[in-house]
């Protein structure tokens, strides 16, 4: 199995690309081949101290997990990779003589929140795909010109800015294993896979219920600069909100076994 | 659609805080805890709310210039009201806020232990404001004053997201009748909707708190009324936060408390992405 694989992205108008809390994986646009392939993005919330790091964190550990997309999993990876990188944080700061500030405690001792989305594509005597979802980041399925399959949100009222998160800290993920939305389907060569975060998603949703192949318009919309002028232009026509956008377009090779 | 605009460094909104610090501010508050001054739940009152919008700009890298923050006394005299190195400042960006307030106290708080039970944490509790109690309750000239305030805020913010002004008092004005002037005030508006004016009213009668009431039945006195009718209806966008903080709002819920925290309102305002399991 080849899959070709692009990724867009774009810090929220007014910030910088440090200020990106959106992850993506793998880093790089490239071909990549194997039996078992994995994918995510991850929407760190803007009200999280630190939430791009645990969105880094999270499709890290999904991306590396072997056999298994279970949500507890992907915690037992997730949680102790988060404090380690949370503790340097500290002795960094430490380090620098900046020490953190009254108004940064609440936020720190309330963790950071993600989203996650992952997707892994199987290669067997059926080829298949199995995706994990928390949140409002999503999933396109496209074959040909339809639509195949649409998570974990398929309706556009259905997106709004106080989703249910993954937590760093675990006492805030109760609730958690309940809401999360495991899906499975089959692919075939030449489909194609998008993942999003929710800015461009609820975009994507609209223009489905509308009657819309939206997917014609990502690929009008390919190459950097491209991507970011159609943005650009979605924001100021208000079809999108200004927030960090993540698109990771997937292409399963023709030629594939 | 009003009260959509993006709340950004770019455009940044404005809240104005309105300080009742007359001699009445001496009274007790409520009938919980008789030892306790008005003047020392007004105190409290805009130190906790400049603190929650204080964190709510926080990030690792610093605090975000999402809000510019004023403070009006009227008491005694009526002008800025911040003590400490912010003294005599009008709007201070919220940055400022955080970097500078007057001393950080040390308090503790019940905090869940996680089995069931509650344990005394030490926290820190900024202080920007001090309690005073003296003079008169001249409302209508801190209107006034605040009407100017926010007409000079929109001029050079005419897209921001309105303003707020939130009023703590006890709502027994004595230079007349406000209600004139809170309606000029109201009418001020940027080109995504109108100034919002929200009351909190701190009083010494023996009566139920209230958060956001859709009617004025069941309010204590003529005072908890005045200050009611001059406050502005919750805007759909915020009524829907509220609700989904689990706050019950009915549809004509308005920006009034009684004798409650009205803290709570900064959650109602969204800068970004609010997990539901953040609280």
């Amino acid at each position: 199995m080849q899959v070709h694989a692009r990724v867009f992205w774009l810090p929220k108008t007014g910030n910088t690309a440090e200020e990106y809390e959106d992850a993506f994986y793998p880093s790089r646009d490239g071909d990549y081949g194997g039996t078992q392939l994995r994918f995510a993005v991850a929407d760190g919330a803007s009200e999280g101290m630190l939430s791009g790091q645990w969105a880094n964190i999270l499709v890290r550990a999904y991306c590396r997990a072997v056999n298994t997309s279970q949500m507890p999993d992907l915690l037992a990876r997730a949680l102790p990779s988060w404090r380690d990188w949370k503790q340097h944080y500290l002795d960094l700061r430490a380090r620098q003589d900046r020490p953190v500030q009254w108004f940064e405690e609440p936020g720190l001792e309330k963790g950071a929140f993600s989203t996650l989305l992952g997707l892994t594509l199987h290669d067997g005597e059926t080829p298949g795909w199995d995706a994990t979802a928390l949140g409002d980041s999503c999933l396109f399925q496209v074959r040909a010109d339809e639509l195949v399959a649409a998570l974990p949100i398929d309706d556009a009222e259905a997106f709004g800015s106080r989703p249910f998160l993954i937590a760093s800290n675990p006492a805030r993920n109760n609730g958690l294993l309940e809401r999360v939305h495991y899906a499975a389907g089959e692919w075939q060569p030449g489909d194609r896979f998008y993942l999003m975060t929710d800015a461009l998603a609820h975009w994507f949703v609209r223009e489905l219920e509308a009657g819309a192949a939206p997917w014609e318009a990502l690929h009008a919309a390919e190459g950097p600069e491209a991507f970011d002028a159609w943005t650009a232009a979605l924001k100021r026509d208000r079809q999108i909100r200004n927030d960090d956008i993540t698109l990771l377009c997937l292409e399963v090779a023709e030629d594939a076994p | 659609m009003a009260y959509q605009a993006e709340i950004s460094r770019s455009n940044p909104s404005c809240f104005l805080f309105l300080i009742d610090q007359s001699a009445s501010m001496a009274d007790p508050f409520g009938t919980g805890d008789a030892k306790k001054k008005k003047a020392d739940g007004v105190a409290d009152a805009i130190n906790r709310l400049l603190q929650n919008l204080v964190i709510k700009c926080a990030k690792a890298e610093g605090v975000r210039d999402y809000y510019h923050v004023g403070v009006i006394g009227y008491g005694k005299d009526v002008g800025p009201a911040f003590s400490g190195p912010l003294a005599g400042k009008t709007l201070v960006p919220i940055s400022e806020v955080a970097e500078m307030p007057a001393r950080i106290e040390e308090r503790t708080k019940k905090v869940d232990d996680g089995a069931g039970g509650l344990v005394d944490q030490t926290v820190k509790f900024p202080v920007w404001f001090d309690p005073v109690a003296n003079g008169g309750t001249p409302m209508s000239q801190a209107l006034m004053r605040a009407t100017s305030v926010i007409k000079g805020w929109l001029t050079d913010h005419p897209d921001c997201f309105p303003p707020i002004i939130i009023n703590i008092s006890d709502g027994e004005a004595t230079d007349g009748s406000p209600s004139a002037l809170t309606d000029a005030l109201k009418k001020l508006s940027s080109s995504d909707g109108g100034v919002l004016l929200f009351n909190l009213h701190l009083s010494s009668t023996d009566a139920a708190p209230i958060q956001f009431p859709a009617h004025e039945e069941g309010l204590a006195d003529k005072h908890a009324k005045l200050l009611y009718a001059m406050s502005s209806p919750l805007p759909d966008y915020m009524r829907t936060i509220a609700a989904q903080e689990g706050f019950n709002v009915d549809e004509d819920a308005r920006g009034f408390v009684f004798n409650a925290d009205i803290v709570s309102v900064i959650q109602f305002l969204d800068i970004g992405t609010r997990p539901s399991n953040l609280r």
